[in-house]
């Protein structure tokens, strides 16, 4: 035979006759098909957002940014201030976002509870991630009033849709080995968790919950826009009253703060792990 | 041998693991008589998928016999509280061929866990262990030569040193049986040696009563004083080392046979 163990692999059977895979004709139709919806649907969203080639001018983009030019920096002790509010906004809205996922983490985790809580809490969890922060912050602007404190509870509640997910992901991910080992002497349940469960999950925790401070910080930005608090209101107020110059410092302000606690963020996260 | 304790009997023990998609159940373990004395060393054989981590489990209340009785240092295994069931994995230590530490905590940190099952839940959770437990894991470790790994994290040791570890927190138990599944098959020859020498030095000095999962049939020869041999779930000798046979050895590591090898019980 032309098996011979001799022969070096690359060394092919030259009269082996090569068979190409069979495509059936509902295959190609298959393809069409779904060509044709991407279009349709290409076609469709075109169409709604008015895309017209007239609008996007040059001169009238040149124009916008020449008037943002130089920032003014007269305002930035203004605008710092208010950017250190969504700093604080973001840090509590994580903590208490944190604190509050870990209940909602292990009864969420098919590991720890019965199969009927676990599909009621991730509902619940999906549900709280689907409205977007904005919504959460002008209910809550409603409910306890302007200012920091309601983007702060929006802040919280967010959070939670997805450090909630995250931490049962983790719980479901440990090796039960070491719990069976903790269960084993002795100690009860409770116990076990201490021991066998936390310490596997803590780390997968607190880098979940730094990612968790980046996005929050950033997204925490446009809370001011519905008076939820922070650098947000700067935004609007220089929007509305074409101040483009004091718009571009806020703008550069948060561009050097995502950029900063993202590096020390991502470099703790790698530190933990 | 008549006045001694038994600790351990069980009677027509069966365990059945819940059906799985597509896949007829047979008992893990079926018609499981025997009882277990005072100061044993009992090593149990067979091929994989016998049963023997199955057995193991059930003396702990890991896994559920299905039917039969079990009674394990005078607690009924299969009807008693959890709170009795932790009392009798305290006194009833396992060490696991996997180790089954926990990785990101310190050798100390893993063998004062063998102190749990005697502190409450409060001072367990916030680790407030009492001095004297502390001191006597760090003994304990020292004693079986990691004096220089005590405070490293598990992760960061061998091995050989895992396993002593492992051993370490199943003394700090201070328990009267030790239940060891395939404690060594992870290490080599001389590791092997090492575990099962501390294993038999403690049955000898100390009254310990061990059970030991091997699958190394000279192994077990050598260390055990009684030999439990099973076979897809049944006990198919039950003896002392010297009575195992060639042919029996021959029925129950290659399948030829239809059950009827004889079982001579001591
Ligand atoms: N959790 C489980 N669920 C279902 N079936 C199981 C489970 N654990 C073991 N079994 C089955 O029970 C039988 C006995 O398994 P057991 O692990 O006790 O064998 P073993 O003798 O320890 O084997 P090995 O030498 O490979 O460790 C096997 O057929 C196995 O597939
Ligand atoms: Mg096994």
């Amino acid at each position: 035979m032309s098996m011979s163990t001799e022969k070096p692999l690359n060394q092919t059977n030259k009269n082996t006759i090569y068979i190409p895979p069979k495509r059936s004709f509902s295959h190609y139709v298959k393809l069409l098909l779904i060509v044709g919806v991407v279009f349709l649907l290409h076609y469709w969203s075109v169409r709604g957002i008015e895309v017209n080639p007239d609008r996007i001018s040059f001169e009238r983009t040149l124009d916008f940014l020449s008037r943002t030019f130089p920032p003014n920096w007269e305002v930035t002790q203004t605008v710092m201030g208010a950017a250190l509010e969504t700093l604080q906004i973001a840090i509590i809205g994580t903590t208490g976002g944190a604190i509050l996922s870990i209940p909602f983490g292990f009864l969420a985790a098919s590991n720890i509870v019965h199969p009927t809580v676990r599909v009621c809490v991730r509902t619940l969890l999906n549900t709280i991630r689907s409205i977007p922060l904005i919504l959460y912050a002008l209910f809550f602007v409603v409910a306890v009033g302007l200012g920091p404190l309601a983007g702060t509870l929006a802040t919280v509640i967010y959070s939670v849709g997805m450090l909630g997910k995250f931490y049962s992901e983790a719980i479901e991910a440990i090796d039960p080995k070491p719990v069976e080992g903790i269960l084993s002497t002795g100690a009860s349940k409770l116990k076990a968790l201490r021991y066998g469960i936390i310490p596997q999950v803590l780390p997968h925790f607190i880098a979940y919950t730094f990612y968790r401070f980046e996005l929050n910080f950033r997204e925490a930005t446009i809370l001011g826009l519905v008076g939820a608090g922070g650098i947000g209101f700067y935004i609007t107020l220089y929007m509305r009253s074409f101040e483009y110059t004091r718009l571009a410092t806020v703008t550069f302000i948060i561009l050097v703060m995502v950029v900063v606690i993202d590096m020390l963020s991502s470099y703790l996260r790698k530190k933990i792990t | 041998m008549t006045s001694k304790k038994k600790l351990i009997k069980a009677e027509q023990l069966e365990i059945v693991y819940p059906k799985r998609k597509g896949s007829e159940t047979t008992p893990a373990l079926q018609d499981i008589s025997l009882t277990v004395e005072e100061e044993e060393f009992i090593a149990v054989i067979g091929k994989s998928g016998a049963g023997k981590t199955t057995f193991l489990r059930s003396l702990t209340g890991f896994v559920r016999p299905s039917a039969g009785k079990l009674v394990v240092n005078d607690i009924d295994v299969m009807r008693t509280s959890k709170k009795k069931i932790y009392e009798l994995r305290r006194n009833v230590a396992t060490i696991y061929q996997s180790f089954n530490l926990v990785e990101r905590m310190t050798a100390l940190d893993n063998a004062l866990c063998g102190r749990l099952g005697y502190i409450g839940n409060i001072r367990g959770l916030l680790g407030l262990f009492p001095k004297k437990d502390k001191e006597f894991a760090y003994r304990t470790l020292v004693d079986l030569g990691l004096e220089d790994r005590v405070h490293y994290r598990v992760d960061q040791l061998s091995g050989g040193e895992r396993q002593r570890v492992a051993i370490a927190r199943a003394l700090v138990q201070q328990p009267q049986i030790v239940l060891a599944d395939e404690p060594a098959a992870s290490l080599d020859i001389s590791l092997t040696k090492f575990v099962l020498n501390t294993l038999k030095d403690l049955n000898k000095q100390n009254g310990l009563t061990v059970l030991v999962n091997l699958h190394d049939i000279e192994l077990a020869k050598m260390y055990a004083t009684r030999i439990i041999a099973l076979q897809r779930g049944r006990i198919v000798f039950d003896g002392e080392p010297e009575k195992l046979t060639e042919d029996l050895l021959e029925v129950i590591y290659n399948e030829y046979e239809h059950g009827e090898a004889s079982k001579s019980n001591e």
